[in-house]
């Protein structure tokens, strides 16, 4: 393997461990291939040579077909049994490495910050890393598989016919292994830049049609679809050109291979005509010759494909590598150093830069004592989230600090940190299991009579009445079963149910109507008693029961206080927002 | 409406779209058996010389020459088969996927709304390219698993009746053996896609539940996890293909046997101690070799098509999800089309009457018996409670819902829904709550409102918005690209460039949903600046909760639950009760 299979080796580092399994599979595979090769060279030769038998009576009665009929019957028995048992073990190697190589690849991704993997364009990454892995358990299969079993065959071929005529069988066997290198070699070289552009056009076309698709009232009202369509269509054209184009590469190895095949064929024919001829060869192994070739060359047909896609598998392992490479995972303490006093809060002076050129967060200072109530408003894009970012130690702050109860957040242990912070994010993860199971990410202790009541509580009573089997139901894939508002609520159960003493909710009653709104804000009091709440919003529903309003804008603190103050000060930017219709 | 396809009448009715490229993969994999006679006789033929005819080396050349055409003659074929197969994907699927996108134009923009923009991505990206195999691959081999084998019992069974029977009876009848591979590939395939699917789902799961398993401080374990979820998978999933592969290692044994005993018939007949099937005028070496050649090649379609048979699972998977979205199709709209188009006047006026509106599937009508007059140039401003009632306004001022019942028309009598599609349309401009900004230059994303407008006026709507500076100090001024990998844009520039494309527009109708929320103060000014210079040359119907907004309307639309509950001058409505700021509710 050369540097640029490098990327490789972590992957086939992997296969040492079920050595034994996948060197059997490769086994079985040989089995199969040399019965398919032996049963119909013997039974071409024993053709020959029985019909030449039977020319006389007395040869034919002399003939011995005990051994050669047995022989085609034990390898039609091979032949069944090699493959049935190849299939077997192939798959449960894949299987097996299939199953390290995920936890190998998630072990990678996990010390990652959520922030470092949304750079990389979020889902449309994770979709990625799922399909690399599935294009990497061909590796083993398509690719590394069938090259050995067709280096083998080859030498098998030519020993074969070596046996009988050395010069016809090196030249055989040499015949073949050029065939055998030419068209992969061929086809990954030749298929490098079309696939590699395959894949290029592929991500560009996905990312503008969702792009479009989300933009599609303003393209419909403005007449503009048709020809947003039309350029969509026109790159999808551009795309599958390159794909015709790998489809021809791999036709033309088909004919190369035929060609060599073809010639080689006759080769070996016409020599062993000749030496049949002239140097007293058997002539009826010149069937045998014949077919041995045409057998064994099945063996390397399939080859240039499985190469073509190398450079794809290549890719993927490279995008594996990339991210393990391109980010510094952060960092936390095996242990805590010193122990929280309480769980006051102290941000000072925080900047943290995203976009270069641009600060989301401008030294914004905050201090939350223990207990505090306290709602944080601001247009979007004001650095709300990102605050709660680096509370959650998900980004790295530039500059300023944050000490959690007197102890800067950088020496707490992942365990502590996550034990201190109960949050519920603006996108609400169902996972592909129960609903129980899914609350129980909050409480793992907590009972079914705990779960209900606090789901009631949130207005999702009714919903959870129409669940077909209650907790116990699972939710639907395309992620309908809870409407986006009803999502949210559930996210704040979750973060509700921990017994954190710091109580972060992004965001929580959005999309929500007025009614639903002040119940999910009566709840959210009555389980944050005694708890500090950090409260995200863009509502104004309820926050006259809160201690402190806080309001900020382009990643500073525009004004602080309770909300009796805000709102006695005609000036602030809280009794402006106040200034809306009531219905 | 006609009643749904099932996924395999509608991939098969689509096979029509690739035109004659099927037919092209089929005879080329037919036009290769033939060659493959050819080469048979070839090899037999040099074995019989060489054998038993004892013939001069140069009685060869015949075979000699013809065995390398007769490869690259097949090779050939197959080149074009695989040509010939992909073209017909590809046909097939941009046909498809052109048909989609003109659907979900035609659909509107309610109906994609509701569709989850990622999921609608999927199926027309995709969920159309999983079609590929089934049209490339696995079509063609339906037919020629049929063809190719009968190609070849029609060759044999005239020179050897018994050789022809054995290749009948191990292959237990053609059609049987395809069900059977069928049966057992189908139940393979489709276990095996669907515990792999399976796994792979969780795994995903997992990658995009992290944020959440970190902030409850149970991503670490998770590596295990998914570890044991993978290998009991494995076991779940061997144990169905141990089973499953049984089938096709049946035909594999059929194909085996049928070689050893062809083999061993043909030899024994050789040795004279069998005496039957070669039609009473004898069996040479020739045509023994001949029909041996042809045996493995008798069961080779069969074995192809059986795996080809995860292409065919996966398309009918793909056709289950897109025949909901292409069968639907809405009655074409030009049963009723006007004559004449309508001229999009300089300044318009509205007239609803006692318009009713509902969405489908709703039996509650979402607006009920709302009836105004709005003069060309005055400033409309709707207000009420989330559900009462504004959105479903919006969609149908702007034609994306028609009303149940009641007429929507201009102040000069013209019915909107008698108008040619699209016309209505060009009379309105929009600025939504959220904007997208489409990966394009600042010039493009503002020119979607109007595609003939100068760059003058582009830099003439930019300032009335307060963003000609702003556009003036990008690095390409006017060309800097906006969005992923381009120039970084706030929430408050975002809805200032949309605002922006309503004076790019030149309607005379602009419709605003919520303009000033959630905007930072330095943009908020700009844009309550750029509605009052809107609001001199154009009709306005705003969208709000913001008192300092109302006090730029003429009229003020208080919807509630659907109803009408108030339409007054804001002076006026001011007195009413229960009207004034607001403690409780609302967005910031």
């Amino acid at each position: 393997m050369n540097h640029r299979h490098a990327s490789l080796r972590p992957y086939l580092r992997q296969m040492k461990s079920h050595a034994l399994l996948l060197g059997l599979g490769v086994l079985l595979n040989l089995v199969a291939v040399a019965s398919t090769i032996g049963l119909i060279s013997l039974s071409g030769w024993f053709l020959s040579a029985s019909a030449l038998a039977g020319v006389t009576a007395a040869t034919a009665h002399s003939f011995n077909f005990f051994l050669p009929s047995a022989g085609v019957r034990f390898f039609a028995i091979t032949r069944t049994a090699g493959r049935y048992g190849e299939r077997i073990t192939t798959h449960e190697g894949t299987f097996r490495l299939l199953s390290r190589l995920r936890r190998s690849l998630f072990n990678t991704i996990e010390p990652l910050s959520p922030t470092q993997l949304q750079r990389y364009g979020s889902s449309d990454l994770l979709t990625r890393l799922s399909n690399d892995i599935d294009a990497l358990d061909g590796l083993y299969i398509r690719v590394i598989t069938p090259s050995l079993v067709a280096l083998l065959a080859i030498i098998g071929c030519g020993v074969v016919i070596g046996i009988f005529a050395p010069a016809i069988g090196m030249a055989a066997a040499i015949a073949m292994l050029a065939s055998g290198l030419a068209g992969p070699w061929i086809a990954m070289k030749k298929g490098a830049t079309p696939s590699r552009e395959w894949q290029r056009l592929d991500t560009e076309g996905r990312v503008y049609l969702l792009e479009r698709l989300a933009g599609l009232p303003e393209l419909l009202l403005y007449g503009q679809w048709s020809r947003e369509r039309e350029t969509l269509l026109s790159h999808a054209r551009q795309r599958d050109q390159r794909e015709m184009t790998l489809a021809r590469l791999w036709g033309a190895s088909q004919l190369l291979n035929q060609c060599l095949l073809g010639l080689t064929i006759t080769g070996v024919l016409a020599a062993a005509a000749w030496y049949a001829r002239y140097h007293e060869l058997d002539p009826t192994l010149i069937a045998l010759m014949g077919l041995t070739i045409l057998a064994g060359f099945e063996a390397i047909a399939l080859l240039p494909r499985a190469w073509q896609e190398l450079g794809k598998m290549r890719r993927a392992a490279a995008r594996i590598d990339e991210i393990r490479h391109t980010a510094d995972p952060i960092h936390f303490p095996e242990t805590t150093g010193t122990q929280p006093v309480d769980s006051r809060l102290d941000i000072n002076e925080l900047s943290i830069t995203l976009t270069p050129g641009i600060r989301t967060l401008n030294a914004l200072s905050l201090t939350l004592e223990a207990g505090v109530h306290l709602a944080l408003l601001g247009p979007s894009g004001s650095g709300k989230t990102t605050l709660v970012n680096a509370l959650t130690r998900f980004v790295i702050p530039e500059s300023g600090h944050i000490r959690l109860g007197n102890v800067a957040l950088e020496t707490l242990s992942e365990k502590d940190l996550r034990n201190s912070m109960a949050v519920a994010p603006q996108d609400v993860h169902l996972f592909m299991t129960s609903y129980r199971e899914n609350l129980r990410i909050g409480a793992p202790a907590a009972d079914d009579h705990t779960f209900i009541s606090l789901l009631e509580e949130l207005g999702l009573g009714s919903w959870l009445s129409e669940q077909p089997e209650g907790l116990d139901s699972w939710p639907d894939e395309g992620g309908s079963s809870l409407s986006g508002g009803q999502l949210r609520r559930f996210g704040v159960a979750r973060a509700l149910l921990s017994p954190a003493p710091i109580v972060i909710l992004d965001e929580p009653t959005e999309g929500l109507d007025v009614e639903s709104e002040r119940q999910v804000m009566a709840t959210i009091y009555r389980h944050t008693q005694g708890r500090t709440l950090l409260l995200i919003t863009h509502r104004m529903t309820g926050l006259d029961q809160m201690d402190r309003i806080a309001i900020m804008q382009a990643g500073s603190l525009l004004e602080e206080g309770t909300p009796s103050a805000l709102m006695a000060d005609t000036s602030s930017r809280f009794h402006t927002l106040q200034g809306r219709v009531v219905l | 409406m006609p009643e749904r396809p099932t996924a395999r009448q509608w991939l098969s009715r689509n096979a029509r779209r690739a035109s004659f490229w099927p037919l092209i993969s089929v005879a080329a994999g037919g036009a290769s058996t033939l060659l493959l006679f050819l080469l048979a006789w070839a090899i037999a033929g040099i074995v019989q010389k060489m054998v038993l005819d004892d013939a001069d080396l140069s009685t060869l050349t015949p075979y000699l020459v013809a065995l390398p055409l007769a490869f690259v003659g097949r090779g050939a074929l197959s080149w074009l088969k695989t040509e010939a197969g992909t073209r017909t994907g590809i046909l097939v699927r941009q046909s498809i996927r052109r048909e989609l996108l003109e659907h979900l134009g035609e659909r509107g923009s309610l109906w994609a709304r509701r569709q989850h923009s990622a999921t609608l991505g999927n199926r027309v990206w995709d969920q159309v390219d999983a079609l590929q195999g089934y049209y490339a691959d696995f079509r063609p081999q339906i037919l020629l698993s049929g063809l190719v084998p009968l190609m070849i019992l029609c060759v044999v069974f005239p020179l050897n009746w018994a050789a022809g029977l054995i290749l009948l009876l191990t292959g237990p009848l053609i059609p049987m053996n395809m069900a059977m591979v069928g049966m057992g590939a189908k139940q393979r395939q489709e276990e095996q896609f669907q515990e792999m699917t399976r796994m792979s789902r969780h795994f995903l799961d997992t990658l995009r539940g992290l944020t959440t398993l970190k902030l409850f401080g149970q991503s670490r374990q998770q590596g295990q996890i998914i570890y044991r979820v993978s290998e009991n998978f494995r076991r779940k999933t061997m144990r169905v293909l141990r089973l499953a592969f049984l089938s096709s290692t049946v035909l594999e044994f059929f194909s085996s046997v049928s070689i050893a005993l062809m083999a061993i018939y043909i030899g024994f007949t050789y040795l004279g101690q069998f005496h039957f099937g070669d039609w009473g005028h004898g069996l040479d070496l020739f045509t023994g070799l001949f029909i041996l050649i042809l045996a493995p090649e008798f069961y080779q379609p069969l074995r192809d098509l059986g795996a080809h048979y995860h292409a065919k699972a996966e398309a009918e998977a793909a056709a289950e999800d897109l025949i909901p979205i292409l069968e639907a199709r809405a009655t074409p709209p030009e049963a009723n089309m006007p004559s004449a188009r309508w001229q999009v006047p300089n300044s318009l006026g509205l007239v609803l009457d006692n318009i009713h509106a509902r969405y489908d599937g709703q039996t509650r009508y979402a607006i009920e018996g709302l009836t105004l007059t709005l003069a060309p140039g005055d400033c409309l401003a709707v207000v009420g409670p989330s559900g009462a009632g504004k959105s479903t306004l919006l969609n149908v001022l702007t034609g994306a819902l028609s009303p149940a019942q009641g007429t929507l028309s201009t102040s000069d009598g013209e019915d909107v829904a008698r108008m040619y599609p699209g016309d209505w349309q060009a009379a309105l401009g929009w600025v939504g709550q959220s904007t997208s900004l489409l990966s394009a230059s600042l010039a493009d994303n503002l020119r979607l409102a109007n595609v003939d407008a100068s760059d003058q006026t582009l830099e003439a709507a930019l300032n009335e918005v307060g963003l000609l500076e702003w556009a003036n100090s990008l690095p390409q001024g006017l060309s800097t690209r906006l969005g992923e990998q381009g120039q970084p844009v706030s929430g408050g520039q975002a809805r200032r460039i949309a605002l922006a494309r309503a004076f790019v527009r030149q309607a005379p109708l602009i419709l605003l949903d919520e303009p000033t929320a959630s905007l930072d103060q330095d943009s908020e000014r700009h844009v309550m600046a750029a509605l009052s210079r809107l609001k001199a040359s154009h009709t306005l119907i705003i969208l709000t909760h913001r008192l300092d907004l109302l006090q730029l309307a003429d009229q003020v639309l208080v919807l509630d639950n659907g109803h009408m509950r108030a339409l007054d001058t804001p002076n006026n409505l001011a007195g009413t009760p229960g009207f004034g700021p607001d403690t409780h509710g609302g967005t910031a």
